[in-house]
């Protein structure tokens, strides 16, 4: 009977958990692009005030905006190692497993012109980038109020539902 | 015969009505049809095995 | 005590399918329809004892016990039947459950040709 109780328990957690943590990707998708957005526009202020290199600057991105062990911008950072700017740039976006593909397609489409013009050209290619991922944004924010009270509640009645037919 | 099983399908019953309301205010109609769907089946598995044992149970005792 | 427990789960089959009739019908008709089975399976311990008693009684007799058995067939049969229309008419389904009453009382005249042949022949024999 114990056993029972307590493994019934423990369904019904599990349950919960899973859809807690499903709505928590939203809740994570919309962090991580308002991140990209604050960084983006520190990148801008840098091309527009110093000379410093892209590496110099993303390593300052991932060190003050963007804390996050594994962001973007450091892992373009360890790429630029190996390959050139624009490979290294969109393997790391590849990597990024928190953004949907419409966010993929707005930071591949950025890092396409990084470091092709000139200061001007990468700052309104910046801008724009900035607009697009502000858009990406509100998409994510409506796609959070929608769905994660929903998969957290239907987490729970999920699990709810298993006991009730298990025992 | 307990009376587990009529609680259980009124559980069911109310869980499948949340999950069907929260579905259909999220805007997925179909989900929500289909999950109503799930748990008819389910329901109506356990309804059909203890209307069996009824029939078994009447047929012994009347000798049918 | 079977009585009072019959009458608990009568209700409480009645309060659950009332709530359910609110969100889902479907489920109000299949908790009526459990409740209903679980009640008749309950009182299944008395009718088997009158049973036994019935068959032990035709023993006693000389009467030819086959009928008896023909007559608690038939009682089955009603029971079922009663049952299942109960349940049609519950749920709104008074076509369907008209149906079942109709096929049952066929089933129950047909069975008990029988009986109705030996009375019609003993008649005619009693009759000059």
């Amino acid at each position: 009977m114990i056993i029972k109780f307590i493994i019934s328990l423990l369904i019904i957690y599990i349950c919960t958990y899973l859809g807690i943590y499903k709505a928590q990707t939203y809740e994570i998708r919309e962090r991580e692009l308002k991140k990209i957005k604050s960084s983006l526009s520190f990148l801008k202020s840098k091309i527009e005030f110093t000379y410093e290199p892209i590496q110099e600057i993303f390593m300052q991105i991932s060190k003050s905006v963007y804390l996050h062990k594994d962001n973007i911008f450091l892992k373009t950072t360890e790429y630029l190692k190996e390959l050139e700017l624009n490979g290294a740039w969109n393997k790391a976006v590849e990597g990024a497993q928190q953004f949907s593909k419409e966010d993929k397609e707005v930071l591949y489409m950025f890092g396409k012109l990084l470091g092709k013009t000139d200061k001007n050209g990468q700052i309104s290619e910046i801008e724009i980038s900035q607009s697009f991922i502000e858009k990406q944004i509100e998409k994510a924010e409506q796609e959070k109020i929608k769905n994660s009270k929903l998969y957290k509640s239907l987490g729970i009645s999920l699990g709810i539902g298993i006991v009730i037919i298990l025992i | 015969m307990d009376i587990n099983i009529l609680l259980k399908i009124a559980g069911v019953g109310i869980l499948i009505a949340v999950v069907h309301q929260i579905l259909s205010k999220a805007g997925r109609e179909d989900q929500a049809m289909m999950t109503s769907l799930a748990g008819m089946i389910i329901v109506l598995t356990m309804v059909v095995k203890e209307i069996s044992n009824l029939f078994e149970t009447v047929r012994t005792v009347f000798n049918l | 005590m079977t009585i009072v427990k019959i009458v608990g789960i009568g209700f409480l089959t009645l309060i659950l399918s009332l709530v359910l009739k609110e969100y889902k019908k479907e489920y109000a008709i299949y908790c009526a329809l459990i409740g209903g089975m679980i009640i008749l399976a309950a009182s299944f311990g008395t009718i088997k004892e009158i049973v036994n008693f019935l068959n032990k009684i035709s023993e006693g007799t000389s009467y030819n016990s086959e009928f008896i058995g023909l007559l608690l067939k038939i009682t089955g049969i009603a029971i079922l039947v009663e049952y299942a229309t109960s349940i049609c008419k519950d749920s709104g389904e008074t076509a369907i459950a008209s149906k079942i009453d109709f096929a049952g009382k066929i089933i129950i005249i047909s069975m008990s040709i029988p009986i109705i042949s030996l009375t019609l022949t003993t008649l005619l024999e009693l009759l000059p």
